[in-house]
């Protein structure tokens, strides 16, 4: 009988923990923000022209670049050989531009690729379409 | 006493209407100077030209593609094994993460458009600004998204970057809100040089 009466209190004890446990998380859960961005999916990308780049070039170059789907309004920057961009890495992406780019004109430039060692591996491949992605999303918006 | 009366009467509304006027002349203080931010278009509300069906403040605006071709002129000048460049500060703004999350450029535009515009006088709620200090900030070991701790040198050669990208972005050199902008800057040197 005594043992039962210690197990019956160490079992609460675990209830009321675990209890107590869930009610932490259910709070975080609810006043847990997520960080919103104005323009998420901003990208800078860049391309490096065979020859320094002049004015009517420079002219023609930024003409053809604008004629592409997914780049955003911010200025195209066009500095010696050097051309810098900004696009919605949802609509288009570095090397879609670059190809584009290289159809529709007679240009000798490759696309900057950024060397290993200096890109940022802080990254977390979620992807978008699934199951779980979309659930904790729901979840997400219900309480924010 | 008719007299009298009448006398002292006219007596008091001359010095009614000069204190009156001495009153108007003290009013006279000198207009307020109008926010950076305010200059810059203030709380104006424009249509965001990258986020379609979504407004925007004017003065935001301005700070964010003032922000942005910082960046994109930074990012021009990167060369590998070039010494003098901002490379290890910003070179991880170009990878590529794709999709799926926020990139590094959404948010540092972001961040460095709250900080702008909330310090030069954008109050609203949009513009505030909850990043790290100035201090951490600038801290590689407290942010991940900073290559290196930056020297006098790099923080003047940023400051220049600023200064041509606010250039070409309609912010003349030689005008008040040009020295305006970069006297907030000068301002932030101290913790954000560390090196």
């Amino acid at each position: 009988m005594k043992i039962n009466k210690i197990v019956k209190k160490g079992l609460w004890a675990v209830a009321i923990t675990g209890v107590l446990f869930f009610a932490i998380l259910i709070f975080h859960i609810i006043t847990a923000k997520p960080a919103v961005y104005e323009s998420p999916n901003l990208q800078v990308s860049r391309i490096d022209f065979k020859e320094n780049i002049d004015s009517a070039y420079a002219k023609k170059i930024c003409a053809d670049l604008r004629s592409i789907k997914g780049l955003t309004s911010d200025s195209i920057i066009v500095k010696r050989n050097v051309v810098v961009y900004f696009h919605n890495n949802k609509i288009t992406n570095s090397k879609k531009v670059y190809d584009e780019l290289m159809s529709k004109g007679n240009y000798e430039a490759q696309r900057y690729i950024l060397p290993a060692g200096l890109a940022n591996k802080e990254v977390c491949p979620v992807d978008q379409n699934s199951y779980s992605y979309k659930l904790s999303k729901k979840i997400n918006q219900f309480f924010n | 006493m008719r007299n009298f009366s009448k006398i002292t009467l006219g007596a008091l509304i001359i010095a009614l209407a000069s204190l009156t006027s001495c009153s108007n002349d003290d009013d006279k203080t000198p207009a307020e100077k109008p926010t950076i931010y305010e200059r810059l278009g203030g709380s104006v509300m424009v249509s965001d030209p990258d986020n379609s069906g979504q407004m925007i403040e004017k003065g935001r605006l301005s700070f964010r593609k003032v922000v942005n071709s910082t960046i994109g002129l930074i990012v021009a000048d990167i060369q590998s094994n070039a010494s003098g460049n901002l490379q290890a500060h910003f070179a991880p703004l170009l990878a590529e993460t794709g999709s799926t999350q926020a990139t590094n450029i959404a948010k540092l535009s972001d961040n460095l458009t709250d900080f702008f515009s909330f310090n030069t006088g954008g109050k609203n709620t949009v513009n505030t600004y909850s990043g790290l200090s100035m201090s951490a900030a600038h801290d590689p070991a407290r942010n991940p998204r900073m290559g290196t701790k930056s020297s006098n040198a790099d923080y003047t050669k940023f400051v220049g970057y600023v200064g041509a990208a606010a250039n070409a972005n309609g912010v003349a050199s030689n005008t008040e809100l040009y020295t305006d902008i970069v006297a907030v800057l000068e301002s932030l040197r101290t913790p954000i040089v560390q090196k």
